[in-house]
């Protein structure tokens, strides 16, 4: 008898932390309510890593007619934790990846397999995701969206507007939070024809469901938290960076305790998921140098970092940061935060990075809007400000000394499984500050829209969605001081 | 109805029927592989159970219910695991008709849902499509339910449930809604099942209907139940686990 009581508290105790009673409960209950109470309703589906060229193409074979699309331009680094914490104003994770340096404790959180496991056993969630009425398609989620994306999708689909249709019948229900996150898989691993195909059924479904229920308005938002730059790295382009550090003298350590600006060059890379970007982790004072270094890999793009105040630069109390490209300056700028206006360093090459025009324009400072709207048809779109973000505590609380943009085709092999399994996800990759990784796109039926606007600024455009989330979490009021953009200076 | 259902289950043993037994399932010779080799309960949530009880003084401990027969015709439970998602509950069942090879009985459950009882699921990757920011919402399925074994191989579970949804209408309307489900269990071997699930829930204002299957398990005092469940909507399917796994004392 006390074996069988032994066993019974510990099969309730082990049951009981799964969900599915509960969830079958909450599912299996029919619901009425008044249409006239909420007869508007607006729904965001955030769909994973769809890039504008695929969602353009979609709309040039007739979805989303009558939707209105503009460019969403994303941030860098373009992976989706950090972008979606960013773009839905969510408390800050900790930092680009589910592996990270804690500069407070000295060491690598969940390393290794812990990291891995982390994707996979859906226990805890980040707050960015906590921010969608549906998240996750059940414990097998993870599995089926790399085995089977598409028959996830469709799953994923049907919960999503189960759900939605069962919860507008509270009149407190006015917006609604999806998120898809097989687009991104099916980029991935599959091709451009499969990323449209898989729009379409989006757009499928939208048309179905808001004929099955006339009885109220829906407004529906697809946005998406980075592209997808549709260039293959077989594995002869796949980058273990904690091989190569060496080569430039740059040691690889798991810890940057006791490690002073004059110890040797050392770094923290984090190779984690297979992307286009890699953080580094350095003593502040060696990141320059770090990132002047790596920028010489021929798979290396660009490399990114803060500097110090360059001697008698104006005006003073500026923030500093800068550009490599092929082991040279390519940029040094400082941002004013009190007049959101950047301060171009003479000397660098911007022309490396299409912007030759910078210097000559750059005596007074210039405008958040003017950088924008210059650099918009550029291959690094909204550079200095994704620059400056990307390097700062936005969307997350440990940002790295030194990210690294990589050159197509390259990327970042990230965690491998000895023995194998290790060629999956190499059909096109994200991440990196080229315009083909990190621009995003939204589209709607919701409102007129700029061609184009900031990632951080979404919710600007949708106030509706914001007092809905302000109704269940604690969002930040911007992510950046200076993440706001005058449309009407920037297109005008 | 809670008076109802005491009073049914103070009606002295044999005023109903002539056969002294109380279940089916106690009345067959299993002892040796398991007390209750046939379901004594339902595994979908509200919409489904058996007409059979567990005897006096006997109780069942598992994740999908504890249970416990408190006299001849009368039995008490609770879902734990409700519990644990902050929803109170309690449900009563009583005997109405009992012979070996049908049993006829009557439930009635409470189930105390909350304010945002949405948001309690202890995983992210579970979702609930009723949500109640600004009430709370009690829950009363009271049902039939029937068991009947034609035959040693097939014994058909069929339940008749009226759930009424009661709150301050903040959210959604006061409404009560009926549904049908019917269990067909095929004790393969003794003290093993497998059972076919399905449902129809609105029936003429309809909202939706379930299909599934699982398999059942009793040794000695260990029980296991274990299947999957598809609820079909005109918006889509939703795949749904079911696990029951506990001890007969």
């Amino acid at each position: 008898m006390r074996r069988a009581l032994a066993l019974s508290a510990a099969t309730l105790l082990l049951a009981s932390a799964c969900d599915w009673d509960y969830y079958s409960l909450m599912n299996s209950i029919p619901v009425e309510g008044d249409p006239a109470a909420n007869p508007v309703i607006h729904v965001v589906l955030g769909i994973d890593g769809v890039p504008i060229d695929a969602a353009s193409e979609a709309v040039a074979r007739g979805a989303f007619p009558g939707w209105r699309m503009a460019r969403h331009v994303t941030s860098f680094p373009g992976t989706s934790d950090v972008a979606w914490s960013r773009i839905l104003h969510t408390t800050p994770v900790e930092s680009y990846e589910y592996q990270y340096y804690d500069p407070q404790k000295h060491e690598l959180v969940r390393n290794g397999y812990t990291g891995l496991l982390a994707h996979t056993i859906p226990l805890t969630e980040k707050p960015c995701y906590r921010a969608f009425d549906f998240s996750g398609n059940g414990l097998t989620n993870g599995y089926y969206n790399y085995r089977a994306p598409q028959y996830s999708l469709g799953t994923t689909l049907d919960n999503i507007f189960t759900l939605l249709e069962g919860r507008v019948q509270s009149r407190s229900t006015k917006a609604f939070l999806g998120f898809i996150i097989e687009t991104d898989v099916i980029g991935h691993m599959q091709t451009r024809e499969d990323f449209v195909a898989a729009l379409e059924v989006i757009d499928r479904r939208i048309e179905l469901f808001k004929a099955a229920h006339p009885e109220r308005t829906w407004l529906f938002t697809l946005v998406s938290d980075h592209g997808h730059n549709f260039v293959a790295s077989p594995d002869d382009k796949m980058i273990r960076f904690q091989n190569e550090l060496p080569k430039v003298g740059v040691e690889v350590v798991d810890t940057l305790a006791d490690r002073g600006p004059d110890s040797p060059l050392a770094a923290i890379p984090i190779v984690h998921t297979r992307v286009t970007y890699l953080s580094l982790n350095t003593v502040q004072e060696q990141a320059p140098e770090v990132a002047k270094r790596v920028s010489t890999f021929e798979f290396v793009d660009l490399a990114i970092a803060k500097i110090p105040a360059p001697e008698g630069a104006r005006p003073e109390g500026l923030a500093w940061y800068a550009i490599w490209k092929g082991g040279e300056l390519a940029l040094a700028f400082g941002h004013d935060s009190a007049t959101d206006r950047y301060h171009v360093l003479p000397g660098g090459d911007p022309a490396a990075l299409e912007m030759g025009w910078l210097l000559e324009e750059s005596a007074e400072g210039l405008s958040d809007e003017m950088l924008f709207a210059r650099t918009l048809e550029s291959v690094y779109p909204d550079l200095l400000y994704k620059t400056r973000t990307g390097l700062e505590p936005v969307g997350i609380r440990f940002p790295a000394q030194v990210l690294v943009s990589f050159a197509q085709p390259f990327a970042s092999v990230g965690f491998e499984v000895p023995g194998g399994a290790n060629e999956v996800a190499t059909s096109i990759f994200h991440g990196a500050m080229h315009r083909k990784d990190s621009l995003g796109v939204v589209l709607t039926e919701e409102r007129d829209l700029p061609p184009a606007f900031r990632s951080d600024n979404f919710l600007e455009f949708f106030p509706a969605v914001r007092r809905h989330l302000e109704s269940r979490l604690s969002l930040s009021p911007s992510v950046d001081a200076n993440e706001s953009l005058d449309y009407a200076q920037v297109f005008p | 109805m809670l008076l109802v259902v005491l009073l049914v289950s103070a009606i002295p043993r044999g005023a109903l029927a002539d056969e002294p037994a109380v279940t089916a399932s106690a009345a067959a010779p299993v002892a040796t592989w398991g007390r209750y080799p046939l379901a004594t309960s339902g595994l979908y949530p509200i919409w489904e159970d058996t007409g059979a009880l567990l005897q006096p003084a006997q109780a069942q401990l598992a994740t999908s219910g504890v249970r416990v027969g408190i006299l001849p015709r009368l039995q008490l439970g609770l879902q734990p695991s409700y519990y644990i998602h902050r929803a109170p509950n309690l449900e009563a069942k009583v005997s109405i008709y009992s012979s070996p090879r049908l049993q006829l009985a009557g439930r009635l459950s409470a189930i105390v849902l909350f304010r945002d009882a949405q948001d309690r699921m202890i995983t992210p990757v579970y979702a609930s499509r009723v949500v109640n920011p600004s009430s709370v919402v009690v829950l009363a399925p009271t049902s039939l339910h029937v068991s009947w074994q034609p035959w040693s191989f097939l014994v058909v579970h069929g339940s008749a449930t009226v759930l009424p949804m009661l709150s301050n209408g903040e959210d959604v309307a006061n409404t009560a809604a009926s549904g049908l489900s019917a269990m067909i269990e095929l004790p393969i071997v003794s003290g093993n099942s497998l059972l076919l699930h399905a449902g129809e829930v609105g029936l003429w204002d309809h909202d939706f209907a379930y299909v599934g299957a699982s398999y059942r398990l009793n040794y000695r005092w260990f029980l296991l139940q274990l299947g999957y469940a598809y609820r079909l909507r005109a918006e889509g399917a939703q795949g749904s686990p079911m696990l029951n796994v506990g001890v007969y004392l």
